[in-house]
């Protein structure tokens, strides 16, 4: 795959371009030419307001980290589906509600991340349930005001 | 060879244009961010695998297959299909993918063993007329079924799975997130004489 | 039972955690043999191109091993049908020590114009299955690069535009335009021959007809059955691709046909493969 990597500047630049330039935009979709890349997955009801600090993992919350990566285990290797579905339960239960994003690393160099599409905390759970598998880790969690989590950034093991 | 260095020339023109206009620019060149993204797509294929189990698996709830079909399908773009052949039939047959699982679901084999093969191969990204990436990643698999009444059937089948790989933006939380989107399309199902 | 595999055959990829397994011990050979299988055209052009490992794995264009001269040898040396074929050692060995010529070497390009697919497919016309064949080319498009299809051949094609000559033909006399052209009602008959009223270099352009008749419904497409590619990129040659479904390690995508061919030879053999007079 690599002559992808010859076009990505070009590629990029397209992008800039077609996000900062209304006329350029229109031209280009008059051709019919890239579908919309911008893609509205989770939206969020009230404007972004003050950011909650974001809590490092190796700090205050290093137990609820570690009760999160406990339940992707339990999940990924649970006996039954009930019993998976019950900690399913129990695990949102830590989440602001199911639909709090999740974002994967799949790769990350020179101080860029490259994230998988992101997913929400009830997809995830179930995946993790369905392919019996517990294949990332908590890289970073950003908390409520109530103390659970709203946003969760995982990278692979 | 001039037209090789003329090319590296013309990128680095171009990657200077980029971060001209942009901060957030990433290297380009990154071997292992292209592997990173043939990684990421062998294993969605994968997932695939497993969900497809499920839904055939005898033992899981209809409420279950449901969901996970679901699942399944939308690791896929719109519109995608399997066209199968055999050995006896070079003959493609076209199944729509949701089809497929349904049919998946109905096949009743006692017991299934399936079995795949350490030899994958991925090709490169090539990039189409809208700007998306496609690949092709071929495996193959050894499916042993047997019957209630212990019909037996074997094959090896080579598949042929089309990627795209697209790079998109959203929003989560007020902050834009760049992304790779990776989904599977039609997917070519052929016997092979091993 | 045809059924039975029928649905088997649509049965893949399913990997459950306990009756899925990766095939070790007794299938090496067969692993050995998908290893060596040229998998994908994507394939045959990195190993002609000398741009893969053995596991198919990307060299870097800065990887000591990229385009390696004696690892093109190695590679090309495995891209030639063994089995059907009657291309000559000597042809083979000429064709291998031309592409990796070290002030010219020659390489593969997806992109090129110089290659095509001739796809055989099925179509319903007029009730009938007939065999159909694609001409297909890939080209620069907007952001990327498509497959479109160049030219078709079709057996009712080939001989509904023959038009007569000499003596013997139909005509309108020429005189006609004298009587405002009335005689036309004569000539523009169903099921008549209105090819004979065209010019002397009338020439039929069958990829519109055949545009026509698939946006009219009169063609359907049924399936695709096999294909081949044709590759005329490295001067002075011709050599063809066939997909052979074998269980050893000369399989997939191989050289079949191989020929030194000249100008006048090359324009031969495209008429011949675009089957046209």
């Amino acid at each position: 795959m690599k002559s992808i990597f010859k076009l990505v500047p070009v590629f990029c630049v397209l992008l800039f371009v077609l996000s900062s330039c209304k006329s350029q935009k229109a031209v280009v979709d008059a051709n019919q030419e890239p579908e919309e890349v911008i893609e509205e997955t989770t939206p969020e009801p009230t404007p972004p307001v003050k950011e909650e600090p974001k809590v490092d993992p190796e700090a205050a919350n290093r137990a609820l980290d570690a009760r999160l990566s406990n339940y992707f285990g339990q999940i990924a290797n649970a006996s039954s589906i009930n019993a998976a579905n019950n900690n399913i339960r129990e695990a949102v239960g830590m989440f602001s509600n199911g639909e709090a994003p999740v974002l994967i690393i799949f790769y990350a160099a020179n101080g860029t991340e490259d994230f998988d599409e992101p997913t929400t905390i009830t997809k995830y759970l179930n995946y993790l349930k369905d392919l019996k598998k517990a294949p990332h880790k908590v890289k970073e969690m950003v908390m409520d005001s109530q103390g659970r989590i709203k946003e969760l950034v995982l990278v692979k093991k | 060879m001039n037209n090789q260095i003329f090319k590296r020339l013309s990128y680095v023109v171009a990657l200077m244009a980029f971060f001209a206009v942009s901060t957030q620019a990433q290297s380009p060149v990154d071997p292992n961010r292209e592997k990173a993204i043939d990684s990421l797509a062998l294993e969605k294929v994968k997932d695939l695998g497993k969900y497809i189990a499920i839904i055939g698996n005898k033992d899981t709830p209809f409420s279950e297959a449901n969901r996970v079909m679901d699942r399944a399908e939308e690791l896929f773009a719109p519109g995608s299909e399997m066209g199968v052949s055999s050995l006896a039939s070079e003959e493609i047959k076209y199944y729509k993918v949701r089809e497929y699982f349904q049919r998946l679901m109905a096949l009743n084999y006692d017991k299934v063993n399936i079995e795949w093969y350490d030899v994958q191969y991925i090709s490169d990204l090539e990039r189409q007329p809208d700007g998306r990436y496609v690949g092709v990643v071929t495996v193959y698999q050894k499916f042993e079924g047997t019957t209630a009444d212990k019909l037996n059937y074997k094959d090896t089948t080579k598949k042929d799975i089309t990627i795209y790989v697209e790079k998109k933006k959203t929003q989560i939380a007020g902050r834009t997130i760049e992304f790779w989107d990776v989904i599977l399309g039609d997917i070519r199902v052929s016997e092979t004489s091993v | 039972m045809k059924r039975l595999i029928l649905l088997s055959l649509s049965f893949f990829f399913v990997f459950t955690s306990y009756s899925s397994a990766q095939i070790v011990g007794e299938n090496y050979e067969i692993e050995q043999q998908l290893l060596a299988s040229t998998k994908q055209l994507n394939q045959f052009f990195k190993r002609f191109n000398g741009e893969e490992d053995v596991k198919g794995r990307t060299f870097e264009p800065d990887d000591r091993q990229y385009r390696n001269e004696r690892l093109r040898k190695r590679y090309l040396s495995i891209l030639f049908d063994e089995e059907d074929t009657d291309i000559s050692s000597q042809a083979k060995n000429d064709f291998i020590e031309r592409v990796t010529q070290a002030d010219n070497p020659a390489f593969l390009n997806l992109h090129s114009k110089d290659w095509f697919a001739v796809v055989n497919t099925t179509f319903l016309y007029k009730g009938k299955e007939l065999p159909l064949l694609l001409y297909m080319k890939i080209q620069k498009e907007a952001l990327g690069y498509e497959w479109v299809i160049a030219d078709v051949a079709f057996e009712p094609y080939k001989t509904m535009f023959d038009k007569q000559r000499g003596e013997t033909k139909v005509f309108l006399h020429p005189m006609s335009h004298e009587l405002d052209f009335m005689n036309l009602r004569k000539a523009l008959l169903k099921g008549g021959v209105p090819e004979s009223y065209t010019l002397a270099d009338y020439k039929p352009d069958f990829l519109t007809i055949f545009l026509y008749e698939v946006k009219m419904g009169i063609l359907q497409f049924q399936t695709v059955n096999r294909m081949n590619y044709h590759f005329f990129g490295v001067d002075g040659w011709y050599f063809s691709l066939n997909n052979f479904n074998r269980a050893n390690d000369n399989s997939g995508w191989l050289i079949s046909d191989l020929l030194q061919v000249n100008a006048s030879q090359k324009e031969d053999l495209l008429k011949m493969i675009y089957e046209k007079k």
